[in-house]
């Protein structure tokens, strides 16, 4: 990249930082902010990293990383995201069956 | 002279039409023997270390997995939490770390035209703004430390709601972070005592391109931790 081209990317990603900075004192969803953070992350990857321009073979692993990622992500999350009847510090796990209700 | 042309289709987005023996002399000395030409070393190189960063994302993809099912399970005391890291150090720590990137990018860019002593420069820039960082850092360590902020019988916050797991999350991530950034600085030296000595050319400059996507990763990850660790509570 050239100079131009470097300080442009910069121009973007410290106009998204202070996007973000500024959205983290308004009543926004928390979300929001790892959001505004995938972007710059996007911008990091296709620019300083010049991912189109790396050939098939490093864009496929790079995918492959994005799409475990995803599945690590959530399926890991899965259970605290769906938990809804019996969260885990309310189990008593002194009882032999863990809390549960006498079957 | 070698068929080095980045960008195009091929392995690694180096042309595949080379002809064993075409690089010149010099290049040709870089070339390991597997390797039909420099572009080949080029191309195999770069995606080797995709591969590289593939797992490294999965390896602190599972960092912010508990991060996130620390959030989802107390909100409020990870909230509060994040309320007590110094957001001025972060923010800063965030300007200069991608100022970094930029300047070792726009250096790559100088080394691809075959400016070695532009590149030495911008990799001398790069090493300090890292170095800034990481004493900042340091800083930030200490005072966190001084103020019970280190997971433990004196930690200062209530421990019941999540605080503390806050916390432990923000020194391991913080700290494989920095472990990550010093490793980057022992990469930088090679480059630049490389990009000194006249090691790198138009036609060969492998070794800064892969150390370049290294430096980028890691400000990757420090973006992402960022708005987790200090913009979330405010």
């Amino acid at each position: 990249m050239n100079g131009r081209a470097v300080l442009l990317v910069l121009g973007a990603l410290f106009g998204l930082l202070a996007v973000q900075f500024g959205l983290a004192f308004t009543p926004v969803p928390r979300l929001v902010l790892p959001g505004v953070a995938l972007m710059m992350v996007t911008i990091v990857a296709m620019s300083f990293m010049r991912l189109p321009a790396s050939g098939a073979l490093a864009a496929v692993f790079a995918a492959a990383a994005v799409f475990w990622l995803c599945v690590m992500m959530g399926l890991g999350s899965m259970d605290p995201a769906t938990r809804t009847g019996i969260p885990v510090t309310q189990r008593d796990v002194r009882t032999s069956n863990g809390g549960y209700p006498a079957r | 002279m070698s068929e080095l042309v980045p960008g195009e289709p091929g392995a690694g987005g180096y042309r595949a039409a080379w002809s064993p023996g075409s690089d010149s002399a010099a290049v040709a000395e870089h070339v390991g023997f597997q390797y039909a030409s420099i572009g080949h070393q080029t191309g195999t190189a770069q995606a080797g270390l995709w591969l590289f960063l593939a797992t490294e994302l999965l390896f602190f993809g599972g960092l912010f997995l508990l991060y996130a099912v620390d959030f989802a399970r107390y909100p409020a005391g990870t909230l509060a939490a994040s309320r007590q890291t110094t957001l001025w150090i972060g923010t800063l720590n965030s300007v200069i770390l991608l100022s970094s990137s930029g300047a070792y990018t726009y250096g790559l860019g100088l080394a691809r035209r075959g400016d070695g002593r532009g590149l030495f420069r911008m990799v001398l820039l790069t090493a300090f703004l890292a170095t800034v960082f990481l004493l900042l850092k340091g800083y930030e360590w200490h005072d966190d430390i001084v103020r019970h902020l280190f997971p433990g019988p004196s930690f200062a916050l209530p421990a019941a709601d999540g605080g503390s797991l806050f916390w432990c999350f923000y020194f391991v991530s913080t700290g494989l972070h920095g472990i990550h950034m010093i490793v980057g600085l022992v990469l930088l030296a090679w480059i630049g005592a490389g990009a000194r000595r006249g090691r790198f050319s138009a036609a060969y400059h492998t070794p800064v391109e892969g150390v370049g996507l290294y430096w980028s990763f890691v400000d990757m990850i420090w973006i992402t931790l960022f708005p987790c660790l200090y913009l979330v509570g405010r």
